[in-house]
């Protein structure tokens, strides 16, 4: 079963998007601030994380440069999710070495198809 | 006897050169006393000048010591001519700290016949009678008499402007905290307000997948009202956003060259479900020679979206039209995109508040029609930021109609 990692200190945004994408059949795995995104990431190897950005502990930025940074993890894609819709913020995340990026309130079927093109980009591969 | 006949000739003579002596001295005389008279008018009305006077006029001998304070130098300072005369000027109307200058500045004058403080206009602190300091506007000026000099100052009590003035100064920096503060409380309104409003459409949302699938279709029509109202807030809250980021000069414009039928249409296909609302039909005539323009294409289409909602909701069972032209004025080519509706029209009171934030025509319009009464202004200024705006025509009862006027700014492509 292909696995998610949802890091996302909100709540009620964790458990939207965990319930949604769990009846689409995914199986969903959650952290709720960056440190435990990256640990999380290293014990449970999703198939794609969707991060957060505004995270406690270790931001979102941070945390996906160590995830870019390590060899072991450096190939899982990594989806931003920011609740700023500003100009500046898609540039900023792909620089942190997000594969792409999505802004809050969440689209649920437009993020769903990013899902799915990079895990589809990930089974022809 | 012809000596006498002589004698007597010259007296004659003599007599009248000594009366003609003593009328020119009489003349002179009186001349003398004519002008003696005017220098005392001209006196008296100098004085008068000076009694009267709104300033304090106060004169100085060289030693330091007053020799004139006029009645307003008696309203300002508290002290009465009939005291002040003689006393030394220092110490009646200068505060202790500033006095060490003055007195040297008077001593430079004394020396080099310069002073800091001579023949202009400044501004300083005095002393009152009582004790406490006001600020004055001081002027001085040296009038030298034979070997020594006389100063005279006037002096006026500028406490009220002073403290308007600071006072003013106090509101601008007020009104930029508060306005600053506004920017920030809405930035941090805008996130706060935006992650409940999601939580609110969201589950909404997914409470409608839900029911879907457990085949609990009743639901539905509430669950879609209650994400409708979410979605019209957030629109409501984005809009205020969207125009306290324009007013704060905090928008960017991203300039392309695009051509413009196809963005027509492509606003034509997204419009199709609001013109169907009301039962109403969409007329668009584009001329044939539009070819491109320079601008922020998603700016030119809010814009454009905006007035052709408003046609949609103010217009029922009638025909709305869209006719967009390429028009020479000057020598530079514009775009119009005029809108016209057939729908409620409007006053021209109602016309004049229009594009202000928070304006619809009327207060029971908003009840009625609902939308945000920021549409008009948001685009109405971002018309602006591209160089161009929003003009409207209408007459009560006979329909409105709204040109979108932008440079082209582009050869025709």
């Amino acid at each position: 079963m292909t696995k998610i990692l949802l890091v996302e200190d909100n709540e009620e945004n964790r458990d939207m998007l965990s319930r949604r994408l769990t009846r689409r059949g995914y199986k969903v795995v959650i952290a709720m601030d960056g440190e435990q995104g990256v640990t999380m990431t290293q014990s449970e190897v999703p198939d794609l994380i969707l991060m957060d950005m505004d995270l406690p502990v270790l931001n979102g930025w941070e945390a996906t440069r160590q995830l870019k940074a390590a060899s072991a993890t450096q190939a899982i894609p990594i989806i931003a999710l920011t609740a700023h819709a500003m100009v500046g913020d898609r540039k900023k995340a792909l620089e942190a070495g997000c594969d792409d990026y999505d802004t809050k309130p969440i689209e649920f079927l437009r993020l769903l198809e990013k899902i799915e093109a990079f895990l589809g980009k990930e089974t022809t591969s | 006897m012809k000596d006498e006949e002589r004698t007597k000739e010259q007296l004659v003579h003599e007599l009248a050169a000594v009366r003609q002596r003593i009328a020119v001295l009489e003349a002179l005389e009186s001349e003398h006393k004519r002008s003696e008279e005017a220098l005392r008018q001209n006196e008296e009305r100098i004085r008068l000048i000076v009694e009267s006077a709104l300033d304090a006029v106060i004169t100085m001998d060289a030693q330091g010591l007053i020799t004139g304070w006029n009645p307003h130098a008696e309203t300002i300072f508290g002290w009465s001519r009939e005291k002040v005369i003689g006393r030394p000027l220092a110490k009646t109307i200068i505060p202790p700290q500033y006095r060490e200058s003055h007195h040297r500045g008077l001593q430079q004058f004394l020396a080099t016949g310069e002073g800091p403080v001579l023949n202009k206009r400044i501004e300083i602190t005095a002393l009152h009678r009582d004790g406490y300091e006001f600020p004055v506007e001081l002027s001085i000026s040296p009038l030298r008499s034979g070997e020594t000099f006389t100063f005279s100052a006037f002096i006026r009590d500028i406490t009220e402007r002073r403290r308007a003035e600071e006072a003013l100064q106090r509101a601008k920096e007020e009104a930029e905290a508060a306005n600053q503060a506004k920017s920030v409380f809405l930035a941090n309104m805008g996130h706060e307000l935006r992650t409940p409003l999601n939580h609110i459409i969201g589950y909404s949302d997914m409470l409608q997948e839900e029911a879907e699938e457990a085949g609990q279709e009743e639901f539905i029509p509430d669950l879609q009202k209650i994400r409708g109202a979410g979605k019209h807030l957030l629109g409501l809250i984005n809009a205020i956003l969207d125009l306290s980021k324009i007013e704060a000069g905090k928008t960017d414009l991203s300039l392309e060259t695009f051509p413009i039928p196809p963005m027509i249409q492509d606003i034509v296909t997204t419009m199709k479900p609001l013109v169907d609302t009301n039962a109403n039909t969409l007329e668009v005539h584009c001329a044939d020679d539009l070819g491109t323009m320079r601008a922020d294409p998603t700016k030119v289409r809010q814009a454009l979206f905006n007035l052709l909602s408003n046609a949609c909701k103010f217009t029922e069972r009638g025909t709305i039209t869209l006719g967009v032209i390429r028009e020479m004025v000057d020598s530079a080519a514009w775009i119009r995109f005029r809108v016209t509706d057939a729908g409620i029209g409007m006053t021209p009171e109602q016309m004049g508040k229009l594009f202000q934030a928070f304006h619809q025509a009327d207060a029971s319009a908003t009840r009625k029609y609902g939308g945000t009464g920021l549409g008009l202004a948001i685009s109405q200024r971002i018309c602006q930021m591209m160089g161009g705006e929003i003009t409207v025509e209408s007459a009560l009862g006979q329909g409105s109609t709204f040109t979108i006027s932008l440079p082209a700014m582009d050869v025709r492509g």
